[in-house]
């Protein structure tokens, strides 16, 4: 075994869109970084559609970008399609996306992690996690090469044990054509924690030159448009343009004919699939009376014709996909060059988590994304800055950063899972953000680039003109006016603060409420319940929420609060013996 | 759960019928007193007679004490207010402090914030902990079962219609597709406003009823020693409730309050005429009983253990009076083999649980029309009159769905109470059930 001589702060596992942020988050904040990833040329690769952002996923990304992330820059580096979601509704739901070049996206991405300071990149696979008296110690490749490390953040994506179904083909593969990583969630199991197994898919791809798009709408980028990067402007590049079509009767009768023959239906698959419907054929079976589902053609990239064809996500064989395809006005003499296929892989049980994605009962490893039972390029990459972020703290041993439910979809995202687990692939809606409102895509730098001062992650000599915006948008928010102009704000855009200025006064009332009941969930979540406590043994709690507080452990009292089925009472009970045993403690 | 927000109760410890003291502990409790009595000016410590209005006029005279935080028996800004026990009063205050921003102190709540804030040793505070315990089962009991019957499916039929038309807003607010046609309005109308009926109809029957501003006036009719008095002795001993005994308008008739449900019970027991065992003083009693049936809202008739011809005499005439009557049988210990219906023993306290619900379920049908559900509790009342206001921002807001969804969760969230802790969890299921959101 070859022993690498120097101990890192920080190894992340896996160059996706979770282990991208966390990688160069890590690096950034000036922590000893190492990435391994299987394949250099697969770097932030998106497995599925070529477009960045949507409803929720779109203030995700803002986030990650105020928070210091890369997603957003990148995303504007590369985009060649953008679109305001929601604008027919209020300024809270507005959500931005963009179409990439895929390509342009992953080289991009490659060209920054390589450009970073503080970052070792390794082409290996990551097998064995080696744990020392319950401290992260080190990492076995497949070359047979140890890492030491003082933290480790695994983000596999699809790739544990990953298996490819079209009909009845069944391939091993984290994506169609790539290796799956086969040992991993062996060496997690051996380590304590639970592992199951989750499926998504992904729709087929088609030859662009064999499409009729003059039976399509086309759908034209904005312009100009809100770039995803805060300090970017619009600028006119080479657009692309998405098609919006739709199935007919024949693809729904096709469906219903060659359903069985669907890997999703025959039996091949037997992990938790989604409630929402990903898949074409899902469509068809929960939704009978929906014969005509739209379908949306997004170019790959400015150097191919290939098409995806989002709302066709299927796992149904090879032969029936070109049926469905000559059911698609436009799309009859349609050639596909990469079939649908649905994939199944391991997951690891993110209640093992704290709320800032490192594992309870192993100081020092962090798991971000799919692992975690998520789906889409957003989840992923917030929990990706936000572990890449802790472990750093970690290594150091400061405090770690936890993300309210009503500072950011981040915070709801990783709370929801450390706290209620998952049943199913989780992916953000809005309406899972209590504080929807607050949540803005406009706003993300309000409510989050001071922690991207405060970690290192924005220049420290930019915090003077981020607090004259803050106070600009606020006093325009009041009283209409500021004696603040441009130059004051630096990099930080005048027109912005003008418009969320705007926003914000129109939700005022709404704001200030929300502010108010988020002030009580910040009061619960500062009673911490300490480490030696278990409540779920406390006296007089419910049966059924002692059994939840033994598989939860909350790490607040907020936490608890949030368990669904804890009573207020069970609450009480809670912050009665915590004090109690405080007392006890100190004598 | 939140420690420092302001909640409110009456203080169980009340020496005399007469005072009720109203106990608030929380950041707003100050400013609660000064928008209830008009006046700024209070010294910490201090006794000071106040007026206490209610929609702008003087509600009750009343002696008001504050004790600054941290130096009260919480620790946080406490107020104190000895008011006239009238239930009306009682009940009027208690609502304006609501609507101020207090809520309603679960079981131990005080108790608990003194010794999260050091002002109390762990024996005492064992002893918060069994009685939050307790309620915690029976309160989770009562979720489980959703409070009774009718009130149950009323409130079911509300949420249902309100997470209905919530999924409604949400799934067009998460619309990636764009393919959601947008909600009518005279659907969104048709909701609300079927709501609003329910909850009106609802808080109607608390805030206008008789029975909550004067207290239900119920007779105990028996012939001497069927076991009147124990059961009234029974009725109090068993509830925790302010409890007020004081003469009645004649030497030989007892009046008690107790309090079922957040209904105030003003039982009047013909006691005393046993201790004159002559013919003479049991005619005497029968005509107290009489009057004590005619003043009646409602009356128990306790059944003795032997039927005599003057038992029967005597529930014919009380039939006669047309009030509600719940006939008992006492002494259940002493029954042996036939089952009868209210059949309590006030030794072992078998029974007198029920009989409470009976009393409450007869009151219902007393004053309301049949079948037509009650709301008893002052928790549940300023709950579902929070809904309501919600509502009306939401039909106000109707255009604009991020907001109305707003308006609509705050509802949902108001009435947790009552039909147990929304998640946007239980709004996802609904969408994913019935609309196909796609990737």
């Amino acid at each position: 075994m070859f022993e690498y001589s120097e101990i890192f702060d920080v190894i992340v596992v896996g160059a996706g869109h979770a282990g991208c942020e966390a990688a160069l988050a890590a690096a950034k904040m000036g922590a000893k970084t190492l990435l391994i990833t299987q394949n250099l040329d697969t770097i932030a690769q998106m497995s599925c559609n070529p477009s960045i952002g949507g409803i929720a996923k779109g203030q995700i990304v803002k986030e990650i970008d105020a928070l210091g992330g890369a997603m957003g820059k990148i995303t504007d580096e590369s985009a060649v399609h953008y679109h305001m979601l929601n604008t027919g509704k209020g300024e809270a739901v507005w959500s931005p996306r963009a179409q990439c070049d895929k390509k342009l996206y992953q080289f991009t991405y490659k060209k920054y992690l390589e450009n970073a300071e503080n970052l070792h990149i390794i082409q290996d696979e990551a097998m064995r996690v080696n744990v020392e008296n319950g401290k992260i110690c080190s990492l076995d490749t497949a070359r047979d090469t140890r890492y030491k490390t003082k933290t480790l953040v695994i983000t596999p994506g699809t790739f544990m044990k990953g298996k490819v179904h079209i009909g009845k083909v069944m391939l091993s593969g984290g994506r169609y054509n790539d290796m799956p990583s086969s040992l991993l969630s062996d060496s997690l199991r051996e380590i304590g924690i639970t592992i199951g197994r989750m499926k998504t898919g992904t729709p087929m791809r088609i030859n662009g030159n064999t499409i009729d798009f003059s039976k399509f709408t086309p759908q034209p980028s904005d312009f100009p448009y809100t770039p995803m990067s805060l300090f970017n402007k619009p600028v006119k590049k080479d657009f692309l343009q998405c098609y919006i079509g739709r199935t007919t009767d024949e693809t729904a009768e096709i469906l219903q004919t060659h359903l069985k023959e669907s890997a999703l239906y025959s039996g091949n698959i037997h992990s938790i699939g989604p409630r929402y419907c990903p898949s074409i054929e899902d469509k068809a079976v929960k939704f009978p009376q929906n014969k005509h589902h739209p379908l949306f053609l997004e170019p790959e990239g400015l150097y191919t014709s290939e098409y995806y064809i989002q709302g066709f996500s299927t796992s149904l064989p090879e032969y029936v996909q070109y049926k469905l395809l000559k059911s698609v006005p436009g799309l009859e003499n349609a050639q596909i060059v990469r079939p649908g296929y649905a994939i199944e892989y391991d997951y690891a049980d993110p209640t093992c988590l704290n709320a800032w994605l490192e594992v309870k009962t192993i100081s020092g490893l962090f798991f971000a994304g799919q692992i975690n039972g998520t789906t889409g390029y957003e989840e992923a990459g917030g929990q990706g800055i936000m572990a890449g972020i802790n472990a750093v703290l970690k290594a150091r041993g400061q405090e770690p950063f936890i993300l309210r439910r009503d500072e950011a979809y981040i915070g709801v995202l990783i709370d929801d899972l450390v706290t209620k687990g998952v049943n199913e692939p989780y992916r953000m809606f809005t309406s899972r953000a209590e504080y929807r409102i607050m949540l803005r895509q406009d706003n993300a730098d309000l409510r989050l680039s001071k922690y991207a001062f405060k970690y290192g992650l924005f220049e420290k000599e930019n915090e003077k003109y981020f607090n004259n915006y803050q106070i600009a948008v606020s006093e325009m928010a009041k009283k209409g006016e500021t004696s603040l102009t441009q130059e004051d704000l630096g990099i930080w855009d005048f027109e912005k603060a003008k418009i969320s200025a705007k926003i914000q006064k129109k939700y005022q009332g709404y704001l200030d409420r929300n502010i108010k009941d988020a002030k009580a969930l910040a009061d619960a979540d500062k009673i911490v319940i300490p480490a030696g406590f278990d409540a779920s043994k406390v006296k007089g709690i419910l049966i059924e929420s002692s059994q939840k507080l033994a598989k939860i452990k909350p790490a607040t009292l907020g936490q608890a609060s949030r368990i669904p089925g804890i009573t207020p009472a069970d609450l009480q009970l809670i912050a009665l013996s915590i004090a109690k045993y405080r007392k006890a403690k100190n004598g | 759960m939140i420690l420092n927000d302001t909640i409110a109760a009456f203080a169980t410890s009340s020496a005399s019928g007469a005072v009720a003291v109203l106990r608030l502990s929380g950041e707003k409790s100050l400013e609660i007193l000064q928008t209830l009595t008009k006046k700024k000016d209070f010294e910490p410590r201090k006794a000071t007679l106040i007026n206490i209005y209610d929609d702008g006029t003087v509600l009750d005279k009343a002696l008001a004490l504050y004790f600054k935080a941290p130096n009260s028996y919480t620790g946080q800004d406490i107020v104190e207010i000895s008011l006239h026990a009238s239930p009306y009063i009682k009940t009027r205050v208690l609502q304006n402090c609501f609507k101020l921003g207090a809520r309603q102190a679960r079981a131990g709540e005080f108790t608990m914030r003194a010794y999260l804030n050091g002002k109390m040793d762990l024996a005492q505070a064992q002893g918060v902990a069994d009685i939050i315990a307790s309620k915690n089962k029976a309160a989770h009991k009562a979720a489980m079962n959703t409070l009774d019957g009718k009130l149950s499916e009323k409130l079911q039929e509300i949420k249902t219609d309100l997470m209905d038309l919530l999924a409604q807003v949400e799934v067009r607010l998460d619309d990636t597709d764009g393919e959601m046609q947008d909600l009518p309005k005279d659907y969104i109308e048709q909701i609300l406003s079927k709501a609003q009926k329910h909850i009106t109809k609802l808080t109607d029957t608390f805030s206008n009823g008789k029975f909550v501003k004067e207290g239900i006036k119920t007779a105990i009719i028996g012939v001497p020693n069927s076991g009147k008095s124990s059961l009234l002795n029974a009725l109090l001993g068993f509830d925790r409730a302010i409890v007020s005994e004081q003469s009645g308008t004649t030497r030989d008739t007892l009046e008690a309050e107790i309090s079922i449900d957040g209904f105030n019970l003003i039982l009047t027991d013909t006691a005393g005429i046993r201790e004159h065992a002559l013919d003479a003083a049991e005619i005497e009693g029968m005509h107290r009983s009489h009057k004590a049936a005619a003043q009646a809202d409602i009356i128990i008739f306790v059944r003795a253990l032997e039927k005599t011809k003057l038992e029967e005499k005597l529930f014919k005439e009380m039939q006669q009076t047309g009030k509600k009557i719940i006939e008992v049988y006492n002494k259940a210990d002493l029954f042996k083999g036939e089952e009868k219906k209210n059949a309590i023993s006030c030794k072992t306290g078998q029974g007198l649980e029920d009989l409470k619900k009976e009393i409450i379920k007869t009151i219902g049908l007393a004053d309301l029309n049949q079948d037509e559900v009650i709301i008893t509790s002052a928790l549940h009342y300023q709950a579902l009159k929070k809904a309501s206001e919600e509502l009306n921002f939401a039909l106000e807001k109707s255009t604009e769905l991020d907001l109305m969804a707003a308006h609509l969760r705050w509802a949902l969230e108001s009435l947790k109470e009552l039909i147990g802790i929304f998640t946007p969890d239980d709004v996802l299921d609904i969408i994913f059930s019935k609309f196909c959101v796609g990737k």
